[in-house]
């Protein structure tokens, strides 16, 4: 699978038409899903996730295969996306709030058993959107602080409240539901 | 029995979802389009480096040349204007002397006269040097025009040393 990729990587960079619509075959559903994960209307999902392959095809000849590829074009796509948001104009956390923010030790993840995966997808979607994004890309594509202040362009400090805060609300609304009774 | 929700999603496979009918195409589209908007961002690149690089090649040329052309020019415009200068200095001396030691006015006429007319000549051949400095003859010119003044400063010394050699004779 890998050798495969790697050959129509190589096409790509070459600027082969063919092996570019092979890869964009491969890789568009999935990155389709991931796309929609950010995106609500899914024919903005769709642009994104189109223009986020174009990117990568320029930028292919600059990509390595310490990661696989499948990753590293997710995180162009996820960019693509969040630009899309940016221009719609993503709320950001005022630094002045982050010095009122009580500090919250919690940096557990630790849920109630019964909390279905779906169910927390379900529930981060309620979120406002800039906690949403920052749950999504620490927990759902596992990106770290340093990784999620890269691709938002916000400060780690803020991201990092950002996650807090989600987590604190996404508790909140899973304990609403009933699934975290206890807490 | 709690659970930590990140394990969750660590095994997370990249999931799929379906795509409206006509995306392909309108993908080809899109992909055909940015491949003609960037060769012909890069025909124009093309353009503009190979226009730049003619034009450093055109002023770097020019730099070299010019200032080849006025390091020699300052080097001979240096040494024209040094001799220039001692024999305008020389001339302007001597003059003073002669002027004070005779009273021949005819005399001091017909040398005025002949610097007059070679400082004039002497000028008109400098504006023509100013506009073409490459040029031998315009060049040669002022040189021959120099000698002449060099002579002419010979002949009032000569004079000079005449009247001085009477004046000191008639006080003896």
């Amino acid at each position: 699978m890998s050798e495969k990729i790697n050959v129509l990587i190589k096409k790509c960079i070459k600027g082969e038409q063919k092996a570019q619509m092979d890869l964009y075959d491969l890789y568009c559903e999935a990155m389709y899903y991931v796309a929609c994960r950010y995106l609500i209307d899914e024919e903005e999902a769709k642009d994104a996730m189109q223009e986020g392959f174009l990117k990568a095809f320029l930028k292919l000849n600059i990509y390595k295969d310490k990661v696989s590829f499948g990753a590293w074009l997710k995180k162009i796509i996820i960019n693509q996306c969040i630009d899309v948001l940016k221009k719609k104009k993503l709320e950001t956390v005022s630094i002045e709030n982050q010095f009122l923010e009580i500090v919250d030790e919690d940096t557990s993840w630790e849920f109630n058993y019964e909390i279905s995966k779906e169910n927390i997808v379900n529930t981060i979607n309620k979120l406002p959107e800039k906690y949403k994004l920052v749950l999504q890309l620490y927990l759902i594509e596992g990106y770290n602080h340093s990784e999620i202040s890269e691709i938002t362009k916000l400060p780690i400090k803020t991201s990092r409240t950002h996650l807090r805060r989600g987590k604190m609300l996404l508790r909140e609304l899973l304990k609403e539901q009933n699934y975290e009774a206890k807490y | 029995m709690k659970q930590n929700i990140r394990n969750l999603f660590k095994q997370e496979v990249l999931q799929k979802k379906k795509l409206p009918d006509s995306h392909r195409e309108g993908f080809l589209e899109k992909l055909t389009a940015s491949k003609k908007k960037r060769k012909r961002i890069t025909m124009l690149y093309k353009y503009a480096a190979i226009f730049s690089i003619l034009f450093s090649i055109g002023f770097v040329v020019t730099n070299l040349f010019s200032k080849e052309n006025n390091a020699t020019d300052t080097a001979l415009e240096i040494q024209l204007r040094e001799i220039e200068k001692t024999y305008l200095e020389n001339i302007d001396k001597e003059w003073q002397s002669f002027i004070v030691l005779t009273k021949d006015e005819k005399l001091i006429k017909r040398y005025e006269d002949k610097l007059g007319e070679l400082n004039e000549g002497y000028q008109e051949i400098s504006s023509q040097y100013k506009i073409d400095k490459n040029n031998m003859i315009v060049i040669e010119a002022l040189i021959e025009n120099l000698k002449t003044r060099l002579q002419l400063l010979q002949d009032i010394q000569q004079h000079i040393n005449l009247l001085n050699k009477e004046h000191e004779n008639t006080t003896i």
